[in-house]
């Protein structure tokens, strides 16, 4: 069963091949089916290895297909690794893609190139399989660049809007300056460890001590890989352009799995990062203030999918807090349940999109529950689970990195605990804005608004089961449960020596829990008085705003700020250098003095063309300094 | 000999000076022909006749004619040099003094270094010179065919009038 | 041995052909002579073969390199009926000039004795200079052929000059009784440094490394883009695959004396190489100046000396060759359409136009930026592993950097490619055309994923 694991990578890369090269004949619903087929088959797959691995007590298997790499001292396998971190991250990304797969159908069925999307989506589940499967951090590089090639392509899926090309671009470029520092940290890894596997890496690095230089240097590298891949704070401006793409990607690619892959590197490398606790600092303070200043950001956002966007890096940034704190496996179960519930928010918002013919401003909605009840109860379902509701998901996971992060530092906490607030709050503003109230669009298209078909409403009942239950997975100690989760990752993580898998005074935990609860429902009345009551709207772009709320608006200056210190420059440098050297240098040399050495002769100016002149004498000079510098120096 | 050796020297890197500084081709071409016949009488110093011969049969004798030929045809023989800036004389000056700076350096200290080979001196004669060409340097020597081939090709190809 | 004869009877061969008149026999005369070519030199694999007085020495190493040139000009006359269509003047010349250099680059990888080096590299540059002005009519071929001419007599000097000086000190033409010398020999004398920094400039203009690069646009621009194709390849692989045998079997000894140079050349081509290719309109002229930085990326090769290094570079001579021939095979198509240009302009639509060139191109231009699953990222990734090895880690983090700018430029192409058009008329091609660009691609793609076929090689 688990040598033949491969077979879970086959089925969507051959989904991608033959919906790939048949996509003149096929029609846009066989392909469909196809892709999600393959990516159903892939699901079964691993939940049966799911159920396995958990028999046996030794969980974690390698399998190594065939010698992939040879030379010298690099020797890679082409291997997977299978245990309980790679299980579970295979069940979400088949699972939640299946899903999403489904829903796809519906949603891109008028679409002319739906083929090539299904292929290409294929080609997504593939490459992420391969990130979280592979045994080596080269192989598990090779996934990590085929998902940034796949969310390039599907950003810019609709290429024909040259802003979603340059959406595209800006993704990719921003994930190739974290895939940088990834390399660096690979190469690292190899002159360190002398090895790239995970097992000889992880088991050679008990050999080092606790903040060891080299350590360091390779996790924070790492680190700004996962930056880059995870939307982080300086390198987040992506994401939310990355909206470009077809909603159901946004879904599958930029909520629930890629942008996770960040939180798997770092949990996959725990037993390297527990020895960097400089590193750990690093990543609870970027955490901390992506969460913060996502959730601001999102807070005055008017597009539906940007505020779900920039929930997401907010969420990621929780996500982050809880690795720095070293709490990994709570990251993980976060991960799971964002994974559900934010998959099912862009689901639900793509569903209103089709059904308001492609319109994304909140401010152009309103009133539509009655109309589409079944995306209304689902979207109202993830909301009450992203805001932290007992017994939703979001309520376990948020709660367990709340305990954690209060057991570490009250700031933490507190900064914590007010990035919730205010994910309550926005989240509570687009459900009033867009469900409540009365509809405030064109009011022929009001007609038109219909629920969604069936092929769509189902992924999104099935989603907000899970959003609902997917809490109970993990039911922590203090409600009587037993940590399912926790327990079966723990094989797969390293954590602190000291770090304290359990809080020894329940009351203050459900205290805590209790307090945070009754803020977050002041937030939510607060939303319900300032959104419903008093049916206050967000004001259009026209309008002058506050210092503070432009500033806001404008999501810190980011985009100016890297567009006037990176973009600005480098383009001027680039034209510079054309213009300059080739132009200025070069031309003006030759028209205006002509031909500078004799050396030709009178043959050199038969040519139109002095250049060669010019030429000779550069060369002359390099030739005279080689030779100088070689005689007398040294 | 060493009277000899340094006349030729001499005559050699004069005419070759010429070549450059002459205003009109003709006398370029003519001071050419002076420059490698000094370098046939170096080889005939090494004791090397045949490479002395065939040097001036190839060089003087052929290519320099085919070059007169095509000077006087194309009747390219003009003596109005078109002016040069001083900066650009400065430049060349500076360049070529520089490089000959560079290789004088370099060969400073050349006299006192051990010499890796006799000198053999029949080996410039001609029944040496085949016996080496067709024994050990076989290879090239065939391979250069290959090199004229192309060469020839090439003559002709590019010489041919093509309609247009 | 037996290939080099091969290929240079093939070459007679096809003069005689061209009374025939008909380009089919010369096509298949020609690929023919080359797949047997490439077959004798496969099948004499670890049969170290050593000729005639240590001229030629044909082992591994030759072998391989020399597979790989002859391979890639298989698929250079692939592409030549269709772009020789139309044009009956002269055509089985051009194909025995190819075959010449061919048999030229072939002698240059496996030399054993400096006189042997010379002869070859004049073998394979003289075909040229007049490849280079086959297009006799066109005003930009003549003047890449003359500048060529120009610059390339220029490195013979330099590099005869550099010979002359080593064979002073030395006594000897021969590669072992140099490097005998100097193991000998403690104190080197200064003549014969300059004599090594000779050979290595000679070299540098060869491979058209920055500072020597001058010549490399406007020639690669101004020839027949066929022509161009060969040059970017074959050429340069023979360039590198000398001058890593040179420097590694005379020289090793005294690094002192070449090593600065390199790590220089290597240096100012990936900077020089990568910004000035960012902002070109022109696709050819573009394609000139990201060779000048693979030449860049591929010095790391000899920079790093060690048991790895042969083989890393023999990896990245063959993705460079497979992108660099796909890519020139779309341009071609290109320019000829429709007489388009060959800006980055003239790209546009081609997804529309005709998809398979579109994912040719895109897929070499992903091999060449380095991208994984495609040839050219572990081409990279091992030369920078060399490099590494060598201790040279802060080069390497320049060769990132240059290839980060890298992918700016290639990106900018793929994009256009993509991008809507208004004219959708179709751009059609011969099947043996399609055929030569999706082998190579296919073969890009199965080095990207299975690297060990080749870098286990030597």
């Amino acid at each position: 069963m688990f040598q033949n694991s491969w077979l879970i990578l086959l089925f969507p890369l051959l989904g991608f091949v033959i919906t790939g090269i048949f996509s003149k004949k096929l029609t846009g619903k066989t392909s469909g089916i196809i892709a999600s087929l393959m990516v159903l088959a892939s699901f079964i797959y691993s939940a049966t290895l799911f159920f396995q691995l958990k028999q046996i007590t030794n969980s974690a298997i390698s399998v190594d297909l065939f010698n992939w790499i040879n030379s010298g001292k690099l020797s890679i396998s082409f291997g997977f690794l299978i245990d309980p971190l790679s299980v579970t991250m295979m069940m979400i990304i088949t699972g939640v893609g299946f899903l999403i797969h489904l829903f796809s159908m519906g949603y891109m069925h008028h679409d002319e190139r739906v083929n090539t999307y299904f292929s290409q989506l294929n080609l997504f589940v593939f490459s992420m399989l391969l990130l979280v499967m592979s045994s080596n951090y080269l192989l598990m590089f090779v996934g990590w660049e085929g998902v940034g090639l796949c969310s390039y392509l599907l950003i810019g899926f609709w290429y024909k809007k040259n802003a979603f090309n340059n959406a595209a671009r800006k993704a990719f470029i921003m994930n190739r300056i974290g895939d940088l520092g990834f390399i660096i940290g690979l190469i690292a890894i190899f002159t360190t460890f002398h090895s790239l596997d995970f097992n000889t890496v992880f088991s050679q690095s008990s050999h080092f001590i606790s903040g060891e230089a080299i350590i360091t240097f390779i996790t924070l590298m790492l680190f700004v890989g996962a930056i880059g891949k995870s939307a982080k704070i300086p390198l987040f401006t992506w994401l939310p352009d990355a909206m470009a793409g077809p909603t159901p990607v946004s879904a599958l690619i930029h909520a629930a799995t890629m942008v996770t892959a960040g939180i798997y590197l770092v949990v996959r490398s725990s037993s390297l990062f527990v020895l960097a606790p400089i590193t750990m600092d690093v990543i609870l303070v970027v955490g901390v203030t992506t969460a913060l200043v996502a959730a601001i950001i999102a807070v005055l956002q008017n597009d539906i999918k940007k505020v779900l966007a920039y929930s997401t890096v907010s969420q990621l940034g929780i996500m982050f807090i809880a690795l720095g704190l070293g709490a990994f496996s709570s990251s993980l179960f976060h991960v799971t349940t964002h994974a559900f519930f934010k998959a099912l928010l862009f689901l639900g918002a793509g569903s209103i999109i089709h059904s308001l013919q492609g319109q994304q401003d909140i401010r152009l909605m309103g009133g539509i529950r009655k109309s589409m009840p079944i995306t209304f109860i689902t979207f109202f379902i993830a909301v009450l689970a992203i805001s932290g509701i007992p017994p939703f998901s979001g309520f376990f996971s948020k709660d367990e990195i709340l305990a954690a992060a209060f057991h570490s530092s009250p700031i933490v906490w507190g900064l914590t605990v007010i990035t919730s607030m205010l994910t309550s709050f926005y989240m509570f503003r687009l459900l009033f804005l867009v469900f409540y109230g009365s509809y405030r669009g064109d009011s022929k298209t009001f007609g038109k608004i219909h629920e969604s078909p069936k092929i769509m409403t189902i992924p999104l009942i099935i989603l907000a089961i899970l959003a609902f239950a997917g809490g109970f997975l993990n039911i922590p100690v203090m409600f009587g449960g037993t940590e399912n989760f926790a327990t079966f990752l723990k094989p797969s993580i390293t954590f602190f020596n000291d770090y304290n898998f359990e809080i020894p005074n329940h009351l203050n935990e459900i205290l805590l829990a209790l307090g945070v609860l009754l803020l977050i429902i002041v937030t939510i009345f607060v939303s319900w008085y300032i959104f419903v009551k008093k049916s206050v709207l967000p004001v259009s772009d026209s309008t002058n705003r506050g210092i503070i709320s432009k500033f806001i608006y404008r999501k810190f200056y980011f985009d100016e700020i890297y567009n006037f210190f990176i973009i600005k420059p480098y383009q001027w440098f680039a034209e510079k250098f054309t213009s300059f050297i080739e132009t200025n240098i070069i031309d003006s040399i030759i028209n205006g003095i002509g031909s500078i050495v004799v050396f030709v002769g009178n043959k050199a100016r038969l040519i139109q063309n002095g250049n060669i002149g010019f030429y000779m004498f550069v060369m002359i000079i390099a030739m005279i300094s080689m030779i100088a510098g070689i005689i007398w120096l040294k | 000999m060493a009277f000899l050796f340094y006349l030729l020297s001499g005559i050699a890197l004069l005419s070759a000076l010429m070549v450059v500084l002459s205003k009109s081709p003709i006398n370029s071409v003519i001071y050419l022909i002076v420059c490698f016949l000094s370098i046939a009488g170096h080889y005939i110093l090494l004791n090397a006749q045949f490479l002395a011969v065939v040097h001036i049969i190839v060089y003087t004798g052929a290519i320099m004619v085919v070059f007169l030929f095509v000077i006087m045809l194309l009747n390219l023989n003009k003596t109005n040099e078109p002016h040069k800036s001083v900066l650009t004389k400065f430049m060349a000056v500076i360049s070529g003094g520089m490089l000959f700076l560079v290789l004088i350096a370099a060969a400073k200290g050349v006299n006192e270094m051990i010499v890796a080979k006799e000198f053999d001196a029949n080996i410039g004669l001609v029944a040496n010179l085949g016996k080496v060409l067709y024994t050990d340097y076989m290879i090239p020597f065939e391979a250069s065919s290959v090199l004229f081939l192309s060469a020839m090709i090439g003559a002709v190809m590019l010489g041919k009038k093509d309609k247009k | 041995m037996f290939s080099i004869i091969t290929i240079a009877i093939t070459g007679v061969l096809l003069l005689y052909l061209g009374f025939l008149k008909n380009r089919w026999i010369y096509i298949s005369v020609a690929i023919t002579g080359l797949i047997t070519a490439l077959a004798l030199s496969v099948f004499s694999w670890n049969s170290l073969e050593t000729s005639f007085s240590n001229m030629l020495i044909i082992d591994n190493y030759a072998i391989a390199f020399n597979s790989v040139m002859i391979f890639a000009t298989i698929l250079i006359f692939l592409l030549a009926p269709h772009y020789f269509k139309g044009i009956e003047k002269n055509v089985p010349e051009i194909y025995a000039l190819l075959m010449f250099s061919l048999a030229g680059a072939c002698m240059v990888t496996s030399f054993d004795n400096l006189t042997m080096l010379f002869i070859g590299i004049e073998t394979m540059s003289i075909p040229l200079y007049i490849l280079a002005g086959s297009k006799k009519f066109s005003i930009r071929s003549n003047e890449a052929s003359f500048k060529y001419f120009i610059f390339s007599s220029l490195a013979t000097a330099i590099f005869l000059l550099g010979i002359t000086l080593v064979y002073g000190m030395v006594g000897s033409f021969h590669v072992g009784d140099i490097s005998n010398y100097f193991t000998i020999t403690k104190e080197i004398p200064s003549i014969l440094k300059v004599g090594i920094v000779l050979l290595v400039i000679s070299f540098g203009f060869k491979i058209a490394a920055v500072p020597f690069h001058f010549w490399a646009p406007d020639v690669y621009e101004g020839s027949p883009t066929l022509i161009t194709a060969f040059m970017a390849t074959v050429v340069k692989i023979a360039g590198f695959a000398a001058f890593y045998k040179l420097l590694s079997t005379c020289f090793i000894l005294v690094p002192d004396s070449w090593h600065h140079l390199i790590l220089g050349l290597s240096v100012l081509s990936l900077i020089i190489g990568n910004l000035a290719a960012i902002k070109q309109k022109d696709v050819k002229r573009m394609l000139a100046y990201s060779s000048i930085s693979h030449t860049g990326f591929m010095l790391f090769a000899i920079l790093s000396f060690n048991s790895f290094s042969a083989s890393s570079l023999l990896y990245y001579s063959f993705a460079y060759a497979l992108s660099t021939i796909a890519a020139f095979g779309v341009l071609m198509v290109v320019k000829n359409h429709m007489s388009a240009d060959g800006s980055v302009q003239a790209f546009e639509g081609l997804a529309k136009k005709n998809p398979i060139l579109a994912i040719v191109m895109t897929i070499s231009m992903l091999s060449m930026a380095g991208i994984p699953i495609t040839a050219g990222f572990f081409a990279k990734y091992y030369i920078f592993v060399s490099a590494i090895q060598g201790g040279w880690l802060w080069i390497v983090i320049i060769g990132i950097l240059a290839a980060l700018v890298g992918v700016a430029y290639y990106l900018k192409l793929i994009i256009a490619m993509f991008a809507k058009t208004s004219e959708t008329e179709k751009i059609v091609t011969s099947p043996l055309y399609i055929t030569s660009l999706l082998v190579a691609t296919v073969l890009i793609l199965i080095a990207g994923v299975l690297p060990n076929l080749i870098i286990s090689l030597i």
